[in-house]
Formats: structure tokens, sequence, C-alpha cells
């Protein structure tokens, strides 16, 4: 990693991968921002990237060598999983558990599907080989692997595949039979990529650490393809600064490492985000913020509380399990693209499927033919036609209207009518989401700005705030670039995590203390070998906790001190507490088990200094030009002022109606509210009262 | 155009409530298992949304606030009223299902209800878990609560609760949930009256008629599709766990162009054993049936299930009265209604209907005292099996089917917290029917006994007739159930309770699903 000039800022680059375009942006070395969008190009994504990257370099006229950070986020391992097309790979496991695998949890997915089909494994069942051996619950060896065991078992797989998963029961005890099953493919097969899941998670429950162990597998031969491609682009194109890649919680990791551990970037795509919606939270000093991320074929909506994403570890992907941490997103498949049809009982209906970016709207001219959310907005006269994507996609009015006009007929509406149904129907949809990662997870979203952002959030932000009581929006200063200017606020950060799954009356300090200082030295190393000096590396002890006898944990901050019986008395008093939070209530009486120990490791990079100085704007800002726009509070069209957004500067105030446009995003302002620019340039969006 | 958003809006009023229960619940069984269900009324009571997570609980909701309001007519409900009942006989399930009804009232009248559900560890009676194998009588599944005024006006009946308490073995944890089921209704309510307030009463009740109608119109025009006549099915479940002659489940279907039937008709009498199914459980599975043939995707409402009409006659052990012991009609019994009415419905819509699946749920229980600690310990799970081969596709193997979804127990979780081990875990091969389409593999789990003495208790079902196949499709295997003692394997019965050893295995083979069409034109398995 490269140290960067304290006088000047370094220079960053940020990608990020969307379903319908590839943001790229540039923070120069005076603090400005250069941004570009590129169709995405989901055959192979690593040539939308470099597109984007050529353009944005050429734009700001620098030097590819001179660029200090370059930061990604990909949805490369999210598409192989989804697509299926990993590596083909082989699976050890204990014998007379075979199946673990293919069992699940042994629940289906949709209950009154009786043609619901099973999930689709990442193994064949004739790739899982059983070997002798056994392990129990304290770690001791019952039955112990011999070397005869192993070798059939290497051999009998390493002939077909391209990669090895190992998972054996209670191996997050003791690793002693996964590793010397390593040290057997190591000696006869250097070739093959294997992956053991005492070392990609030593956690309990057989399935889940299966499941994530056989996922990176998978996905690592992939990725690590689709990454040396593009780092020998880069390079090619004279970057000289090693590329960071997202993993799924939001901190990032060098490519070279990346290809290890290619599970912990299932969702690298999501994450740029919540790191934005963090970003902005900062800066306008709002620490519980709802972000919204509104782009072309679906939304992400995430929470955060007291300045920190939420995060989870008990994602899914597809089906499959896979239990390392991740921003706690809930996505809806409802966007800009979002076709609308109607169902079987005559009901308008939108999503999930789209458009995409390909043929994409109807409007686009491109050869879509179905009404989709951006066709109704711009026959509502939300959406300039000569503007969109600052006028790189021209629309087209009269496409949009032929196509919404066909619906209308069906639902015997007028075509504003419909337009504007469409606008409520895919509104209401992302209004349960938000329900569920508010509502449901404890928080009432009255206490919570919302931030809109994405192509499209801006156009439906204030409606959804409206309806679910939500005082404040805020309008980031670029919305479409709003995740790849996330990925520019991030750290270098690693993690690792031990069952222990022991009550805390039981516990011994001295194991407490050695277990953590075991993983702290693995992850140590792992900073260290990505240039992050020894002094500013930050760590933090987490925990799991439970009460006993339940099977949910939730994770607790342990705090910076010594590891000691009132270290962990604090621990387990902040465990009640939050207990009490997030489920209305605490047991402190009841014994507490300790269920996992987790490491957070990271290395800061330079933090975003707000963007460029905002001149203070004293007079009243001007409309560029005027149009027709459809306000479902007045039930019509109202002659509306449209102002440039670029032309507002910090105070600035717009009352509604009015619309804002810019280069990457509309953002409307409805009767009776007004938008006033505020710190950063981002604009806040209230109530009139 | 209001439609869609609030169809939205009352979905989200249930899973809201089903989110709080889940959320603030304090037993494993809730909050893990999400055994439990929300739901929202209108004012005659008819249902108008639903969370729920597993069918079972589909027709009992309905039931629940029927029974309520026929002992407590509208004009008889005030503002932070709570009706809670549990009798099997009036409005409930089995024993352990306690329900919550309230009142929405706006304007001093009342606008609708909301109710929810959830199931209990435990609710007294002869065994932990109140579901006893031996029983023969209600009064030893528990405690029986016909629809009470539990909260009058805000104030909780303290007689009562203090009653319910001193009747049930771990007093702390039915306090915690019955406090989340306390706290889901407030949601429930509390959002209810924010959706009349924002949308005014009329626009609401206008709404739900035409909601009602739409999934009404959605259901007749799928019945519509399906050709008319009389179709008659008999199946029979081993036995009733206490004699061993097999009991009889018979339906006759008629379909309609307007209205389909179930007529349960023919049915054995109820049953001395625990297997008798109250009629909501009948229900149940019938919704479940309806739902499957037709589209899932047409929302759950009172209008949806209104041309379905389910008959069964009064004493049979599909409609049983007091005092039937009811335990194992929702978890046995419940499976065996869906393949009864399946097999009817075949003969008019064969292209959509599966061959049977396991059909039971294979549940065991293992308690006994841990060793070191010397402190008592019951484990208790349920164990999927094979599915039935579909008309276009195999069978999923080693699935929970129909009318129950619960995950499994962990080996990691189950030998860190019991003195018993996990031997084998896998498929049992060639288990499945075979077939055009095969159907799904079922389980072999066996776990050794590690405590000095333990007491196995297993209810289990289609250990002696097989699940069938269909079109020439070959039967499921059977499930089979074995006890390793004094170095020999022997078979032990599906429904039963014994004292085993340290060292002893039991072995639980569960069913394999029934295949579909010929085996000659086979469709090879990839692997």
């Amino acid at each position: 990693m490269s140290v960067s000039n304290p006088s000047k800022e370094p220079i960053r680059i940020g990608i990020d991968i969307g379903g319908t375009f590839t943001d790229v942006l540039l923070l120069d070395s005076t603090g400005k921002r250069w941004h570009v969008k590129v169709r995405s190009t989901p055959h192979d994504s690593s040539q939308g990237v470099i597109n984007g990257l050529h353009k944005v370099l050429d734009l700001a006229h620098i030097q590819p060598e001179k660029v200090h950070y370059l930061l990604h986020g990909t949805t490369v391992a999210t598409n192989t999983v989804l697509q299926r097309k990993g590596a083909k790979i082989g699976l050890i496991t204990t014998k007379g558990f075979e199946d673990i695998l293919h069992i699940g949890r042994q629940q289906r997915t949709s209950l009154y599907d009786l043609f619901v089909k099973p999930v689709a494994p990442l193994i064949p069942r004739k790739h899982i080989v059983g070997v002798e051996e056994r392990i129990l619950a304290d770690g001791t060896v019952h039955l112990p692997l011999t070397e005869k065991q192993a070798k059939k078992a290497t051999q009998r797989l390493s002939q077909n595949v391209e990669a090895i998963a190992i998972c054996l029961l209670f191996a997050y005890q003791n690793s002693k039979h996964e590793k010397e099953l390593l040290t057997e493919f190591r000696k006869h097969h250097p070739q093959l990529p294997v992956t053991i899941s005492s070392s990609i998670l030593p956690e309990y429950r057989e399935y889940e650490r299966m499941s994530t162990t056989v996922l990176n597998a998978y996905v690592a031969p992939v990725l690590a393809k689709y990454l040396q491609h593009l780092d020998s682009a880069l390079i090619s194109m004279g970057l000289q600064t090693p590329m960071l890649i997202m993993q799924s919680h939001g901190g990032v990791l060098q490519s070279q490492l990346a290809r290890e551990q290619a599970v912990r970037l299932l969702f690298s795509g999501l994450a740029g985000g919540s790191l934005g919606g963090r970003y902005t939270s900062q800066i306008m000093n709002l620490p519980n913020v709802i972000t919204f991320d509104m782009g072309g074929t679906s939304t992400d909506v995430s929470l955060i509380t007291n300045g920190q994403v939420r995060e989870t570890s008990e994602g899914h992907i597809d089906g499959l399990s896979c239990r390392v941490p991740m921003v706690d997103v809930e996505t809806v498949g409802a966007g800009g693209g979002s076709i609308a049809w109607i169902d079987e009982g005559n009901i308008l209906r939108v999503g999930p499927h789209s458009a995409g970016a390909n043929p994409g709207p109807a409007a686009y001219g491109s050869g879509g033919q179905d009404p989709t959310v951006t066709d109704a907005n711009l026959l509502l006269g939300r959406l300039n036609p000569e503007y969109f994507l600052g006028g790189d996609i021209p629309l087209h009015s009269k496409l949009a209207k032929s196509a919404i006009k066909q619906l209308s007929r069906q639902l015997s509406l007028s075509t504003e009518e419909c337009a504007f149904g469409i606008i409520r129907v895919v509104n209401a949809n992302m209004e349960r989401a938000i329900r569920i990662v508010s509502i449901q997870r404890g928080y009432d979203p009255r206490d919570f700005a919302l931030i809109a952002f994405g192509g499209a959030g801006p156009m439906h932000g204030w409606a959804l705030a409206k309806s679910l009581g939500i005082p404040r929006v805020i309008v980031p200063l670029a919305p479409g670039l709003h995740s790849a200017l996330g990925l520019l606020t991030t750290n270098l950060r690693s993690d690792q995590s031990q069952t222990v799954l022991v009550s805390t009356e039981s516990l011994n300090i001295k194991q407490l203390q050695d277990t953590y200082k075991k993983l702290e030295n693995q992850l140590r190393k792992l900073l260290d070998t990505q240039g992050v000096p020894k002094q500013s590396i930050m760590i933090s002890r987490l925990a799991d906790l439970r009460y006993r006898g339940q099977a949910y944990e939730i994770t607790i901050q342990g705090s910076g001190g010594r590891i000691s019986k009132r270290w962990l008395n604090t621990l387990v008093a902040d465990f009640h507490r939050q207990h009490k939070q997030q489920y209305g209530y605490a047991t402190t009486s009841a014994p507490v088990t300790i269920v996992n120990l987790r490491v957070v490791a990271s290395g800061p990079m330079p933090s975003l200094k707000p963007a460029e100085a905002f001149q203070k704007q004293s007079k009243l800002p001007e409309p560029k030009m005027q149009r027709k726009v459809y306000y479902e509070e007045v039930g019509k069209f109202i002659e509306t002022p449209i102002f440039e957004r670029t032309s507002l500067g910090l105070g600035s105030k717009v009352n509604g109606p009015a619309i804002i446009e810019q280069v990457d995003s509309t953002t409307i302002v409805h009767p009776n509210t007004r938008a006033v620019v505020r710190l950063g340039g981002n604009l806040v969006l209230e109530a009139i009262t | 155009m209001s439609f869609e958003v609030l169809r939205n809006a009352f979905i989200s009023v249930a899973e809201e409530m089903g989110a709080a229960l889940v959320r603030t619940a304090y037993s494993p069984n809730i909050k893990e298992r999400r055994d439990c269900s929300a739901a929202v009324f209108d004012i005659q009571g008819e249902m108008v949304s639903q969370a729920e997570h597993i069918p079972v609980h589909l027709g009992a909701m309905p039931e629940s606030v029927k029974a309520a309001l026929k002992l407590y007519p509208t004009g008889e409900w005030n503002e932070g009223d709570i009706v809670i009942l549990n009798d099997p006989f009036e409005g409930g399930t089995h024993l352990p299902d306690i329900t919550f009804i309230s009142p929405v009232i706006y304007n001093d009248e009342v606008a609708g209800f909301v109710a929810n559900r959830a199931h209990h560890a435990d609710i007294g009676g002869s065994a932990p878990g109140s579901m006893p194998g031996a029983a023969s009588e209600i009064f030893q599944e528990g405690l029986r609560i016909p629809p009470i005024k539990f909260v009058e006006e805000g104030n909780i009946n303290q007689a009562l609760w203090r009653l319910l308490l001193a009747n049930v073995r771990t007093p702390i944890e039915r306090e915690g949930d019955l406090q989340a089921q306390l706290a889901s209704n407030t949601t429930g309510v509390t959002r209810y009256k924010a959706i009349l307030k924002k949308y005014s009463p009329s626009v609401i009740f206008t709404f739900l008629a035409d909601f009602h109608t739409y999934s009404r119109q959605r259901m007749l025009q799928q019945l519509q599709q399906i050709p008319q006549g009389n179709f008659i099915f008999t199946d029979y479940m081993d036995n009733d766990g206490i004699s061993t002659i097999p009991v009889q489940l018979s339906v006759k279907v008629s379909t309609h162009h307007n209205h389909i039937i179930f007529d349960f008709t023919g049915s054995s009498p109820q049953t001395q054993g625990n297997i008798n199914a109250p009629f909501a459980v009948t229900l149940s599975s019938s919704y479940y049936v309806l739902r499957c043939v037709t589209d899932p995707n047409i929302p759950v409402n009172a209008g949806c299930y209104s041309p379905l009409e389910v008959i069964a006659p009064q004493g049979s052990v599909l409609n049983p009265i007091p005092p039937a012991a009811v335990s194992a009609g929702n978890v046995e019994t419940s499976q065996r209604i869906v393949d009864v009415l399946f097999g009817a419905l075949e003969q008019v819509i064969p292209d959509r209907i599966p061959a049977a699946s396991q059909g039971t749920m294979n549940n065991l229980t293992i308690g006994g005292l841990i060793p070191r600690t010397m402190q008592s310990f019951t484990f208790y799970e349920t164990i999927g099996g094979g599915l039935g081969a579909r008309p276009s596709a195999h069978g999923i193997d080693g699935i929970h089917s129909h009318m129950t979804n619960t995950a499994n127990t962990p080996i990691e979780a189950l030998e860190t917290a019991y003195p018993l081990r996990v031997l084998r875990y896998h498929f049992r091969s060639k288990s499945g029917g075979s077939g055009q389409y095969h159907g799904g593999m079922g389980i072999r789990r066996d776990i050794e006994i590690l405590s000095d003495t333990a007491v196995v208790s297993v209810q289990s079902e289609r250990r002696h007739f097989a699940p069938w196949g269909l079109q020439g499709g070959n039967p499921g295997k059977r499930g089979k159930n074995l006890h390793f003692h004094a170095g020999k394997w022997k078979e032990i019965p599906g429904k039963v309770t014994f004292p085993a050893q340290k060292g002893d295995i039991i072995s639980i083979r569960t069913p394999g699903g029934g295949g579909f069409g010929n085996t000659k034109k086979s469709i090879t398995q990839e692997e």
C-alpha cells in the first residue's frame, strides 16, 4: 500500500457494479470528484470496469500511476453462485454423514408450492467422500484418521475436480484431522486449491460450516480468474496500486488475499450503499438512518444505528447458508426497470421482473415493450427526457406512453392514472422492505432519517418517508454514485471467529485470553502482509452470547482493556442490556453461554473529507425551466419549476412543488415540503410546518 | 388503485404481529422453530390476512375467532379486551397452542379483530411437553382453556393468570411467552387503527369487501378449470398407538363450478389413542391442499376459502368430541388428511398431484439424567423424509413435507448439550419409490445413548402402510424404527415408549416418497 502525501489528498477510485450500471468515482488530490457511469457488462463485468476506468482517468486528466487506492465492489462471486458457474469441487467429510450438505436443515423453501425445486447443490453426491474418523464435542479424538483412509479419499477425489472442500464433524474444536487431509493434498496434488472448515469458519453447526466451506471452494477459482484478469489489465493500464476488494461486511481486502477468502466477498456488491449511507450519517451528525438505495433492477435497504452499519452472520444465498459477517441488507426486486403487469385477478402489480440494462424500459427505445417504473415516472413529468443520465440516454415519451396505454386499457384507467398506479404499487413494495429492516428488528422508523440514493431513490424517497412517518429525507450530493462513494470510506479489515460454547460461569479466563490472542495474531499477520504498519492496526474483540437453552446469539462488542473477570462481567452486562433492546426483556439471573469469540482487525485508510467546499448561496436559486408534473397530494399535474442541482449552494432553499435535476438522479420536492442544501451538499427534505 | 397498497398494508400488519411475537418470545419453540402465527380479521370475524410459518395453523385461526365471537358477540367487546383459548373442542387444535384475540375499536365501535397463536412448550398434563403418547383422554394432555376474557379493558385477570401458571411445568418461560403474545396483539391493534385513521373506515370496509371478493374470484377461476365430479379415496393410518387396528380416513371430493366439498364421512370413529384431529386441524389440512392445487399466490383470506365446504361427522377421528385425546392429531393425522385429499384429487387433476410424501413427522423424544451433573434432560426432534415424486419432477430427499417445516437440530449442538452421540445421519438409499420420476429418499438417523438410563418415546406413521406412488410409480419405502440393545437390533413399533440403557442405539429410518409414472419411462438421475 502506498503512503499518501500528507499535504494532499490521496487519489482514490471506487468502482461499484450494479445490475444495470457500473459507477466509477475518482477523488483527485484536491478533493474534487469525477464520476462516470457506464452500462454494466454482465457476461464479463471486467469489461465495464476497464471502460469506466479509462473514461474517468481521461476526464480527470490523471495518470494511472498516480492513483493511490483502487477500491472495488464486485458481484462476480454472487453471480457465480446464482448461475451455478463455479468450480467442479469435491468434498471430504466424516463417514456416515456424507449427506449433511444435501439435507441442509430439512426445510423446504416454499410452503405451498408442490413443484418447489430442491436447492440446487454445488456438489453432486458422487463427489462427496466420507472418511473414518471421529472427534467429539470436547475436541478429543474418538476415532483417529489413519493415513490409509486419508490417502484413499484424496486419491478418489483428485481425479475429476478443480477444488476441494474439507469439513469434518467438530473440526472447530480440533482441526487435527482436517489438517492431515490438507497435508495429503499439498503433498500429492499441490495444484488443487483446498478449503478446510476449521480455518475458513471454526464455528459450530455442521451444516452451516460445511455450506460456507463449500461455497468458498466453489467460488474461489472463478473469482481468482476474474481478479487476475482485472489485475493484469490494470497493470497494463499503468496502475501501480494493488486493487482492494470489498467484503460482504464493508471492509476491504487486497485482491491477492481475496482470492483465498472468496466466501467473504459473496455480498461484496451490497456493502457500498450502506457505507455511503454511513458516511452521510456522519457528516449530517445523524447516528440513526435508514439507507434506501433504489437502482435499475433492485432496491437495497439497510439500517445504521449509533453510526454503525448493522451486520449479520446469518446470510443465505439462493438457499445456501453462508455464515460470514455481512451487512444486514434487505433487497427487493423493485427498481426503475421493474416491469408493471396485471395479475389473474386484474390487479396491477410491479416487479420482480426487470427490463434490466438491455433492452431497458420502453422509453429507452432499445426494443423494450414492457411498461416500467421509469416509463411511469417519465409520463408523470418527473423525469426530463433530454436529461436522463445527463442526456446520455434520451428517453422517448411516446414509447413509454404506448407501453403504459396497453395496461391502462385492461384496467379501464387513463394513462396517467395507470402511470401513477405503478408508482404507488412499487412504493408499497419498497415500504414493506423498510418495515422489515426497521420495525421487524425492533426499531421505529419515525426515529430515523431516510437517506435516499441510487438513480431512482430521490424520486421515491419522500413518498415512502411520509407513509412511514419518517420526518426527514437526505439526498446526497451524487445519489447515483453514492455506493461508489461509500467504497472510498472503507478500511482494510479482516475477521476471524472461534466457537467455544461455554457457560460464562465455568469459563477459564486464561482460555479466553489465549483464544483471543490466537485469533488476533492470525489477523495481524494478514494486515501486515497488506502493508498496514503495526502501530495503526486496530483490534476489536467481540463475542456471541445467549441465554442457556436458546439457539440464537447476539454479538457483543468487548471493551478494549485487558481480559479479566471484570472484562467478562462487563461483556455479560452489555449482553443483558442489548437483549432487552432487541427482544424486549432480559433475564439477569439466567446462565449465559459464550458461543463464539470474534476478532475484527482493521487498518484505517485516510478518511474522506466532505465534498468540495460549498459556496454559501445568498440569492434565491433560479429555475432553469418549467414543466407539468403530477403530484399525488393534489391529484393533478401542476406547472413546476425545475432546478439544476449544481446551481444550488450551501443554504439554498427550494420550496415544493419543484424538481431538482442532476446528471445521475432527480429529486422531487413535493407540495408543502422544502429542500435545503446542508453540509457536504446534502439536500434535506422536510415538511413545511 | 389503492387495492395493492392496502393489500400490502394488511399483510404487513400480520407480519409485524408475527415478528413481534417471535422477537419477544422466550422459548426456543416460538423463537427459533417459529411454531406460531398471527392474523387480522374483519368485523364479522372473517380472516383478512395471516402470517403463518407452518401450514398446520392455517385453518385454526379463523376457528378460534369464530369460537370467541360465539361466546362474546360483537357488542360485548371493549377497548383493551383480550380473549384467550386453547380448547380443541372450542376453536383450538391441541392444548399447547394458545390463542389471543383482541378487538380493534375505532370511534367506539368494533372495526375488526387481531389474533395470534403460539405453541407453548408445556401446558401441564401427565408428561413434560403436554403431548403424552399413551393419553386416552384430553385431561391427561394438560390444562383446557375455553374462550375467556383474559384481559378486560386493559386489566389482566390476575386470578386466571395465577391459575394458568400454577398448572404448567415451566411457569417463568410461560409468563415470558404469554407476555410476547400480549405484545403481538398490541402491535396489531395499533397498526390496524393507524390504517383506519389514514384511509377512513368506509374506505377500509369497502376494500375488505373487495379483497374477499378478489380472492374468491381468483379461487373460483381456479376451480372452474377443474372438471366436475365426485372422487373417493381411502387411506389408513397404521394405528392409534393403543390398539394395533388401522385407522381409516376416507374422503369424497365433489367439484362444482362454484364450490368444492371435502366430505370425510366414512372415516373411523374417534379413537382411544391421541391421533384424533380436532375439526380445526382437519380444516388446516383441507385449506393447505386447496391452496397447493390451485394458485398459492391467491391472497389468503376468508374469500379465498369461501368456495370450500369441509364435512367431518362429529365423533369421528377428524371431528372428535370430548374427552378425546388429540395431541398427535396435529402432528401425524394432519399429514394423512393431506394424503387422502391428494388421492381423491389425483383422479381429476392428475397433472397437479404428487405421489404420497413421507406422511409423518417422526417425533422422537429422549429423556434421562446427564451423568456428571445428574440434571434431567429432555431432547425432542422431528425428522424429515422423502417428498413424493411430482408429475414433472422427482421428489425431494430428506425434507419436511406438507403440514410442517421446522428446522432440524445440528449434531454439533445436540452432542454438546445432551449425553447422546449421533452415529449416522444420511439418506436411506433407494427408499424413494421408483417410477418415471422417483420419490425423495428418507433419512436414517442413529443415536447412541450415553447416559446410564433413558426413556425413549417415538410417535411415527407409515411404518405399516407405505407412501403410495401414482400412475404406475412404486410406493416409497416404509419407515422403520430399531433399537440396538445387548448386542442385537430389534424392530420397535411406530408409536412406543420404552426404557433404554447406556450403549443402546435408536435408529429412526424415515419413509421415502412415492414414485410417479411408469418405471420404464424412468428419467435417470444425474448422479
